[in-house]
């Protein structure tokens, strides 16, 4: 009799479960997915949604304020790049210590490099340069082709846009001309602040001194003179000659200004303004937004914050 | 005008830390100073994770670790570098989970732990001394192997080696607590502490200038100048002691007849 009971039980049970769990995997799997795109810094998944739009579901595998450098991904972020329709990367070996482990471990050949999948902005633009106001030593330690944060430069962002734009058309036919469109739109608000933030940089700033070379392409793009980097080469302490030099530049260049980034040690850039009587700020490299909003406003914020400390 | 803080900053630890490192070393506990500025640095982490101020914050972790490396007896049948090494694992793991949560977190933990004796001002040397002193007065009074007698070692030790490695950065504040106290290390027992300070003084004073006039970093200069010095020195006191067996075995006999006398009354007190 109990028997009975019990298996009436159950099959209640059976009964309510079975359409429950077939509703929630319908949920979790739905058939209409949008196709997602994976960038690696918060900056290159605004890009991405500016051009992918509504088209696309976009994931940024670093938050605002990590070092993209010596990131420590997640199982989480390899479950993402599993699903994942295109990759989208800095390049110029800026992810090279995580991402190609990280790719692997995701067990999706479609994002491997070289195939359609993996797009990285390297590839669609050419490295800056020696910037200028550098003297022969600064030059000496200067690597032109290796510097990576192209995304700071708003022309070099349009740049890889439209190239993002040709790549996801290839990978996504349907919506190739929503793709390229958007691009051109992206491109069009860019154009319309970029006279705005370099009359302000004009106005508002001398010559800088940064902590690592993060912000030349900023710089190079807001015709901003750079003294010269305080940690020339990332993670090997500077030496007190280098540093005594730097106060000799700030003094002969009228420095005011030293620019570090969010996640960098800040102990030895207020050390040196403090030495030379400057000010040290910390400027970001990134900032909350969705698409075009949201990557015009990392410049609106950079421009607005060295206006003010500045003054 | 760099050049000169530098200078007296590793001045001001080759003075303080190779004393307190003879101490370290004489009770084997030598990953001490790294548990100890790990579970602070964590502690400062959780104040940014719990939008309190994060030096309350590492205060109050590291008065907890203290107070629960205070309850180990110098004598457990434990291995303490282990336990020190275990500390230090468990904190590093806390504050890496922490620090994965926190926006802009990574800086800040990473300053606090990894700072750089090229950052150090006159305020942050002043601090420094100030806390050495602190720190020496409560770690350098005999020897005790009672809850208090600890509870004072381990609080005058995280007053020093908690500020320095903040100030200027844990790979010179571990050569300056070890290396010293090694080089002069004899037959199992500590050395003379003016010949561990000496090698100190010449090691910050050469290895500074040297990174200066060979446009080199300065810490890990200053640590190579140091390790050089007291390998040497090390040798030297090592030949010297082999060319005198005899005065040695009889200095080693006084000696164990001084810890006898010493001992004794302790191991009462203790059990009484």
């Amino acid at each position: 009799m109990s028997l009975l009971k019990k298996s009436a039980v159950l099959q209640s049970i059976y009964t309510a479960a079975v359409p429950l769990l077939l509703l929630l995997l319908s949920f979790s799997t739905p058939a209409t997915a949008k196709p997602l795109v994976v960038a690696t810094v918060p900056a290159l998944a605004q890009i991405a949604q500016a051009v992918g739009g509504i088209d696309i579901s976009v994931k940024s595998l670093t938050r605002i304020g990590h070092d993209p450098n010596v990131f420590s991904p997640r199982p989480g972020h390899a479950r993402a790049l599993s699903n994942a329709m295109l990759l989208f990367s800095v390049g110029f070996g800026l992810e090279s210590s995580w991402l190609p482990s990280l790719i692997k471990r995701s067990g999706n050949s479609k994002i491997i490099p070289g195939s359609d999948g993996y797009f990285s902005g390297g590839d669609a633009i050419e490295a800056i340069g020696v910037p200028r106001g550098m003297s022969s030593q600064q030059i000496s330690q200067w690597s032109p082709d290796k510097n990576p944060y192209w995304w700071l430069d708003p022309e070099m962002g349009i740049k890889v846009a439209h190239a993002l734009a040709v790549r996801l058309s290839e990978l996504d036919a349907v919506n190739a001309e929503r793709y390229q469109q958007r691009a051109t739109e992206f491109k069009k608000a860019v154009k319309e602040r970029l006279p705005v933030w370099r009359d302000y940089m004009n106005i508002h700033t001398g010559v800088v001194i940064t902590y690592h070379n993060t912000y030349v392409y900023f710089m190079e793009a807001m015709n901003i003179e750079l003294g010269g980097f305080i940690e020339p080469r990332s993670g090997i302490e500077p030496s007190t000659r280098y540093m005594d030099d730097l106060l000799r530049v700030i003094r002969e260049k009228n420095v005011k200004l030293i620019w570090v980034e969010p996640y960098n040690n800040r102990a030895i850039a207020k050390r040196l303004a403090g030495a030379a009587g400057i000010k040290m700020m910390i400027l970001p490299d990134a900032v909350e937004g969705y698409g075009t909003e949201g990557y015009i406003g990392m410049f609106d914020l950079m421009v607005e914050r060295v206006a003010r400390w500045s003054q | 005008m760099i050049l000169l803080t530098v200078l007296i900053a590793t001045l001001v630890i080759a003075i303080t830390l190779p004393v307190l490192g003879q101490r370290v070393l004489e009770r084997r506990i030598v990953f001490v100073d790294l548990a100890l500025a790990q579970v602070a640095a964590t502690g400062y982490a959780m104040g940014m994770a719990l939008q309190i101020p994060g030096v309350y914050a590492a205060a109050a972790t590291t008065s907890i670790a203290l107070v629960l490396m205070a309850l180990m007896d110098e004598d457990t049948p434990l291995p303490k570098e282990a336990v020190m090494g275990a500390v230090y694992a468990f904190a590093a793991s806390v504050g890496m989970v922490l620090l994965s949560l926190l926006p802009y977190g990574e800086g800040q933990l990473m300053g606090l732990l990894f700072g750089s004796v090229l950052g150090i001002d006159w305020q942050g040397i002043i601090e420094l001394s100030v806390f050495a002193g602190l720190g020496l007065l409560l770690a350098l009074p005999e020897h005790s192997n009672t809850f208090s007698g600890r509870l004072r070692f381990y609080a005058g030790l995280s007053l020093i080696i908690v500020p320095a490695i903040y100030a200027i950065g844990v790979l010179l504040v571990f050569a300056y607590l070890v290396m010293p106290a090694l080089s002069v290390w004899r037959r199992g027992h500590n050395g003379p502490t003016w010949q561990a300070l000496t090698l100190a003084v010449i090691a910050s004073t050469a290895g500074t200038l040297l990174a200066d006039f060979l446009d080199l970093p300065p810490s890990a200069t200053v640590v190579l100048t140091l390790a050089f010095i007291a390998v040497v020195t090390g040798l030297i006191i090592y030949f010297i002691d082999r060319n005198r067996p005899e005065e040695l075995e009889e200095d080693e006999e006084e000696d164990d007849e001084e810890n006898e006398e010493e001992d004794g009354p302790q191991r009462s007190s203790l059990t009484d």
